[in-house]
């Protein structure tokens, strides 16, 4: 002692080591971070054995595992690492980029959170295997903290026969396994391959890794199954049915320090919606795509990876992402580097980290497009699973108004000469014809594009450009995203449809009925048809009211929809809290 | 006496006309990114945003922690939009799309700024962010604002 006021405490080694192993290891997890070690060690190939204890039960059996042999043709340590890396808080000084071993403690504490031995073997290039042996029960026992020089035995060799031609590596061996609820092979197997695979998905990708666990390679798995996202396209949270793969936001760098230099690379994608598989193919297909997308509570949100290894399995960033079955398909990935350690505060158990402020705040901004469009999607293909159960209420619609005739004359309307009608009725296709073309280029703008010549367009390109979608259920009322001067509604005429009316999906008063008020089929049905006899009959007053010239109608007409249209947008907008469905029908009692 | 002298130029007419307008704080680094059709312009329509219950106060104060009063720098930039009725009009799904991208533009670029903002406005979603002329405009608004700030 320094100072005489110092006293020395002392330290109970057994039970320190026995509390590390109870930091919340799962068996796979435990592995995990040995292959951490590995990876560290710049392994290429690592193979993970699993000896049972009862070797005639199945790999379905509970509490039968004698030992895990975790071996690696890595740099290999000398006596000296090799006592470093036993060592609790052992040195960093070896500490790579692309591993974790921040704290010294894994490789203990991994080890006795499952078994009572931890056996090391190592040798570095061109030099013999040393091998060191720790009981946590003689630890115990002794209340000291110490480790056992042995002997190579035959089993030992045999294994660096086998996995180690090189003559280089090391060999953890976890025994004396704890078979008190401890999972089952098939569990660990199942559990490693998809940890494995997402954890160091980038090594496994670009082929740098080679990972075996029980005699079968392990594939890389991407969670946001990005080339699927490639091959997709973008997300249209308004049109996706939930089948398909798509990306959210396509990989951005954000700054989180520019006088640090610290980015942060960013993805996000949106992954499929399960429960419209059951409908589309067959009952439990939703079951197998949950599994293969991984789609469930524990697995949306963001996978943060830190050189290229996954520290963060799922996180939600300290409530970015809410807990909400909503965000199921919401699958982000955060790509950081050591220098933004400090932005990442990375737990000891490796599984958690804390935001700072900054990185908080730039994350959660850039991600609430992103949050809103995923959640807006799911809901949209719920809607859309609801709509192939129930037949869409545009499609009723339409079918209900597919044999309806309008009124040829009015009463008191006289029937015009010939040669006007013939006049009014080309008017009508030229104008209509014209209408064509400037909604086919608002369509084309609408998704994004461009459009050079609109004779390049095909029928299908056409149809949707007019309808809003390629559907041969819908003939007369077509909700689309843009009509002219971003009207409500404009009437349409061509020879296939006869008069139509084309709705404005996106204007204010469409969306409260559409979308607000989406429950209510009925309203909706109703809105259709209200929309169509408007322009039906703006059609009428084109073709038979010749008091008044054909110019002079469409101006007038025109400007009255424009005014509807103002005033029932204005209208939303002063009273969104009152009208349905937000309004409190009691208090207009 | 220390006056204040402040250039309008011709941001009070907004007959006919929509704006985009960012106010823009450099000491208490904050951005607020707005829109509008009002007859009165960008310049009519700030006084309603620093009223009691104006959003540029009450976002300040929530984000800030104490009164828009303080504040000795703020300068307003304005974008005219296309002349245009899809931009001018009531109905608003169109100015609210170039709104809400030149807010998240500048989310994602702020930190290559000197110095550093936090985006104090809310923005209405709108269903029209992926129009191309609307992308378009809200890109030109951004690159113009980050060469005068």
């Amino acid at each position: 002692m320094n100072n005489k006021n110092e006293t020395e405490i002392g330290i109970d080694v057994g039970r320190v080591l026995f509390g590390l192993s109870r930091i919340g290891y799962t068996t796979s997890s435990a592995i995990c971070d040995i292959i951490d070690n590995s990876v560290r060690a710049n392994a290429k190939n690592i193979y993970l054995d699993i000896i049972k204890a009862r070797k005639n039960f199945t790999d379905s059996k509970r509490n039968n595992v004698k030992e895990y042999t975790i071996i690696d043709d890595g740099d290999g340590m000398d006596e000296e690492g090799i006592l470093d890396a036993l060592k609790l808080g052992s040195s960093n000084n070896n500490y790579e980029k692309n591993t974790l071993a921040k704290f010294g403690l894994g490789l203990k504490s991994a080890t006795f959170s499952q078994a009572d031995t931890l056996q090391i073997l190592s040798a570095t290039k061109n030099n013999e295997f040393i091998k060191y042996v720790i009981s946590l029960q003689d630890v115990i026992k002794r209340k000291e903290y110490f480790a056992l020089k042995m002997q190579l035995d035959d089993y030992d060799k045999e294994t660096i026969k086998k996995y180690l031609k090189e003559g280089k590596g090391t060999i953890i061996r976890v025994s004396d396994v704890k078979n008190v609820n401890h999972p089952s092979v098939k569990k660990t197997i199942e559990d490693l391959k998809l940890k494995i695979g997402v954890i160091y998905y980038y090594f496994l990708n670009d082929k740098s890794l080679s990972i075996n666990v029980a005699g079968k390679k392990i594939d890389a798995l991407d969670p946001l199954f990005v080339n699927e996202a490639n091959t997709n396209g973008n997300l249209n949270e308004n049109t996706w049915e939930g089948t398909e793969v798509k990306w959210i936001e396509k990989t951005r760098e954000l700054v989180l320090d520019d006088e640090e230099n610290i980015k942060a690379t960013i993805e996000i994608t949106q992954l499929p919606y399960p429960p419209i598989f059951k409908i589309i193919k067959k009952k439990g297909e939703d079951r197998k795509i949950r599994k293969k997308y991984l789609i469930g509570a524990n697995n949306y949100g963001f996978y943060v990876y830190r050189n290229k290894r996954l520290i963060s399995w799922v996180s939600k960033l300290q409530g970015i992402i809410p807990t909400d079955q909503d965000y199921f398909s919401f699958r982000g990935r955060i790509l950081i580097e050591d220098a933004a350690d400090d932005y990442f505060n990375i737990d000891v158990k490796k599984s958690s980290m804390v935001l700072s402020d900054e990185a908080w705040n730039v994350i959660s901004d850039f991600t609430q497009e992103g949050k809103r469009k995923s959640k807006q999607a799911w809901q949209n293909a719920n809607k859309h699973r609801k709509g192939i159960i129930n037949q869409q209420p545009n499609e009723i619609s339409n079918t209900i108004i597919n044999d309806f005739e309008q009124l040829e004359t009015l009463p008191g309307d006289k029937i015009i000469d010939e040669d006007i009608a013939i006049e009014r009725q080309e008017n009508i296709n030229k104008d209509m014809k014209e209408n064509a073309i400037q909604m086919a280029k608002m369509t084309l703008e609408d998704e994004g594009g461009n459009i050079s010549d609109i004779n390049e367009l095909t029928e299908e390109q056409k149809e949707k450009a007019i309808k809003g979608e390629v559907n041969e259920r819908l003939s007369k009322i077509f909700r689309v995203s843009s009509v002219i001067d971003n009207l409500l509604w404009e009437p349409y005429y061509d020879t296939n449809y006869g008069n139509c009316v084309r709705i404005n999906k996106f204007h204010r008063f469409a969306r409260l009925i559409l979308e607000e008020n989406q429950e209510n089929q009925d309203m909706q049905i109703i809105f259709d048809m209200l929309f169509l006899q408007l322009a039906d009959a703006e059609l009428y007053a084109y073709k038979n009211i010749d008091k008044y010239k054909y110019d002079e109608l469409k101006f007038v007409l025109a400007e009255y929809r424009r005014i509807v249209s103002e005033f029932l947008a204005n209208m939303c907008r002063k009273l969104e809290q009152e009208l349905p469905p937000n309004y409190i029908s009691n208090e207009y009692d | 006496m220390n006056m204040i002298e402040t250039y309008i130029s011709n941001i009070f007419d907004g007959m006919n006309k929509s704006y985009i307008y960012l106010w823009v704080s450099k000491k208490q680094k904050v951005v607020y990114v707005g829109m509008t059709n009002s007859y009165a312009g960008t310049f009519g329509r700030a006084g309603a945003h620093v009223t009691k219950k104006g959003t540029l106060r009450k976002r300040f104060i929530e984000k800030k922690g104490f009164e828009i009063n303080s504040v000795d720098d703020f300068r307003l930039f304005t974008y005219l939009l296309p002349n245009d009725y899809k931009y001018i009009s009531v109905e608003k799904s169109y100015r609210e799309a170039i709104e809400y991208l030149v807010q998240k533009e500048l989310q994602i670029i702020r930190g290559n700024l000197n110095p550093t903002f936090d985006v104090i406005s809310w923005v209405r979603q709108s269903p029209r962010t992926n129009n191309t002329e609307v992308k378009k405009i809200a890109n030109e608004i951004v690159l113009e604002f980050i060469q005068c700030y």
